[in-house]
């Protein structure tokens, strides 16, 4: 093994410092006694418990969780037929267009998927008087547009290593294409469609910038109200509430990670068996 | 070569017979990939009970040929039947044909018990006859006690075997086979070898394989036909094959050879006399074809037919009937035998095997010795093209 060098070691130190050190410092302060977010006075749970009674931040946390579930559900069947598309079709007119396509709300910034996505629905209500008002409906559609770019990344990887005689094996066995797809192709990469679904879920959850441009009066997503509540002041009820989704979209990420890598060792051919 | 070859039972020989019918018939098939020839005008015809290799170097066509067998690539023109059926564009899940693929193409996700009974579950078989037909197939192949195992808990023997399993318990018309031990080690291959012909004879079933491996081939088939260029070059028995190539490819392609060019100077009623640049003597071959004299033609001689001594032999002596003088360059140990590079006076290298039939530190003939080269007439093969 190859030794690590002192300059090595004290640049990752700062690296991870620089990264975690204020996210540690956002937990450890939402256990505080104090009002004061900057003053640290004895441990306690307290904000937990006011969270519980915060019936504006439930809700937009109930908004937040069913606009993530339907968008990375959206997103998982979309971005799957997009990757089929990108890697079964063989090099099909305009493919590399399409590849572009899909993958630029991945570079597009926010505040620009955001705007423009907001004047669609703002046209499409004079041209069709649909949607007839913005809300969860709108937020699904803008936040799916976003996640499916990352889902059609994943499953397109995923796909590109897939061993199409497995493929073909099933039509010699008797199955027809279409058969073959939900027998073969798909509990291949379902790993990649469950890692894909987390990040969508993950991505759709975080997201405030989107979500503020197409909501409409009367619903907010969860980032939305933590948004507007650090300008009024913030109380360590927030870093309680931080804290937890925290824990939680770390959790999801590492699943949706622990799922990608187990099963891609897994299909690996191993001679040494 | 081919010395392990297993003792066949096909007793009947039914490319011998002008009235049996071929169980397999490919007629002018041509294929072309993007404008791209791969096969061009190839026919074919195969008995019910064969197992015919398909040999070629790779890019030939021997695969698009399986490929087309299959299902996975239709003929651009030309008709394929198998069983009297025209089976040319027929999709592959319809086909009575399987496929045993070099991979293997085992699912991943699937133990072997259910790999091997994916392919019954499509027939709409009764379970009862689905867990019969898979034991029979697991325990043809004895891997019975690996039913639970997944593919990549196997080894790669193992593999092989249970990817055998999976097509053969399909009962196909046709079984394909495609490189089925070019990822085995040497010892397994030759064991795997003598298994998959037993199986083949035990159930019945017509076997294509494709190889690029000449001594598998010629030790598995019944009959083999050589590739170059999409175009079948030579079909015939591994011995045909070997000993009566009809070509300078085929000659070359399979074992070793030496090959003088050369004019035929007489053709004789036993025997036509070649005169090649390369040897002072005048070639002599026993009769196969009538050449009229003045033809270009290269003579082909095996190593293993040739004989070496450093002392002359008698005239008299049939082997006399072509000689060769030269120099020791390069000796190959080979254990068994040595395979000795003679250099002529003109440069022109020869190679002659011989056993090493006794053990000894030194060998007969060495390195820099000045030997005597002979052969009989009826060793040396006359080929036009």
């Amino acid at each position: 093994m190859k030794r690590v060098s002192a300059v090595g070691i004290f640049s990752l130190v700062i690296g991870f410092a620089f990264l975690y050190i204020p996210i540690l410092i956002l937990i450890a302060f939402s256990f505080n006694v104090s009002r004061i977010v900057t003053i640290w006075d004895g441990f306690s749970f307290k904000w937990y418990q006011s969270l519980w009674y915060n019936d504006q931040l439930l809700k937009a946390g109930w908004v937040s969780l069913k606009v993530a579930t339907c968008v990375s559900t959206l997103a998982v069947i979309l971005g799957t037929l997009a990757a089929l598309a990108l890697t079964r079709f063989g090099r099909f007119k305009g493919r590399t267009l399409f590849s572009g396509l899909i993958k630029a709300p991945l570079i597009m910034p926010e505040v620009i998927t955001g705007l423009s996505i907001l004047i669609l629905f703002v046209s499409f209500k004079q041209l069709v008087h649909w949607p007839e008002n913005r809300g969860v409906l709108t937020i699904t559609i803008a936040h799916t547009t976003l996640a499916m770019a990352y889902v059609t990344a994943v499953v397109q990887a995923r796909l590109a290593d897939f061993d199409n005689t497995l493929l073909e094996a099933a039509l010699d066995l008797g199955v027809r294409p279409f058969k073959a797809f939900f027998l073969i192709t798909l509990p291949l990469i379902a790993p990649a469609l469950a890692s894909g679904w987390l990040l969508a879920f993950a991505i759709s959850l975080d997201d405030l910038v989107i979500a503020s441009f197409v909501s409409g009066p009367g619903t907010s997503t969860l980032p939305m109200v933590i948004f507007s509540s650090v300008k009024l002041g913030v109380t360590p009820q927030i870093n309680a509430l931080a804290t937890l989704i925290v824990v939680f979209v770390s959790l999801g990420v590492t699943l949706s990670c622990w799922l990608f890598f187990r099963k891609s060792k897994d299909t690996l051919p191993s001679e040494s068996s | 070569m081919a010395s392990k070859s297993p003792k066949r039972n096909l007793k009947m020989e039914p490319w011998q017979d002008p009235k049996a019918k071929p169980y397999i018939r490919l007629e002018n098939v041509s294929k072309e990939f993007d404008g791209v020839v791969a096969m061009s005008n190839l026919s074919l015809s195969i008995y019910q009970g064969e197992f015919f290799s398909i040999l070629g170097g790779s890019g030939c066509g021997k695969t698009t040929l399986l490929r087309m067998l299959a299902g996975f690539e239709a003929p651009t023109s030309g008709k394929i039947f198998i069983d009297g059926m025209d089976m040319s564009h027929i999709p592959p899940y319809e086909r009575p044909v399987n496929m045993m693929f070099q991979s293997y193409a085992l699912f991943p996700h699937m133990t072997v018990e259910q790999n091997v009974a994916f392919g019954l579950k499509q027939e709409k078989l009764s379970r009862k006859e689905i867990k019969e037909r898979l034991e029979n197939g697991l325990e043809l192949v004895q891997m019975s006690g690996y039913k639970k195992r997944m593919p990549h808990q196997l080894s790669g023997g193992q593999r092989q075997r249970v990817a055998l399993a999976r097509s053969l318990v399909k009962q196909p018309k046709l079984l394909l086979l495609d490189e089925p031990l070019a990822s085995l080690d040497k010892k397994l291959k030759e064991r795997t070898q003598l298994e998959l012909v037993t199986i083949q004879e035990r159930v019945g079933i017509t076997f294509i394989m494709v190889s690029h491996d000449q001594e598998e081939s010629m030790t598995m088939s019944t009959r083999l036909g050589v590739m170059e260029e999409g175009q079948i070059r030579q079909v015939g028995t591994p011995h045909e094959i070997y000993e009566f190539p009809n070509s300078r490819f085929v000659a070359d392609f399979i074992g070793s050879i030496n090959l003088f060019e050369g004019i035929v100077v007489e053709d004789t009623p036993d025997s036509t006399l070649v005169q090649s640049e390369d040897l002072s003597h005048v070639l002599r071959v026993s009769h196969s074809a009538t050449v009229p004299p003045g033809a270009q033609v290269t003579v082909g001689v095996r190593p293993e037919k040739i004989k070496i001594s450093r002392t002359p032999i008698l005239a008299k002596e049939d082997l006399a009937e072509n000689m060769a003088q030269g120099i020791v360059h390069d000796i190959e140990y080979l254990g068994d035998v040595s395979i000795y590079h003679v250099d002529l006076r003109n440069g022109k290298r020869i190679l002659a095997t011989m056993p090493n039939l006794v053990r000894l530190t030194e060998q007969p003939v060495t390195w820099d010795d000045k030997v005597y080269l002979y052969w009989q007439s009826e060793n040396g093969i006359i080929l036009t093209t």
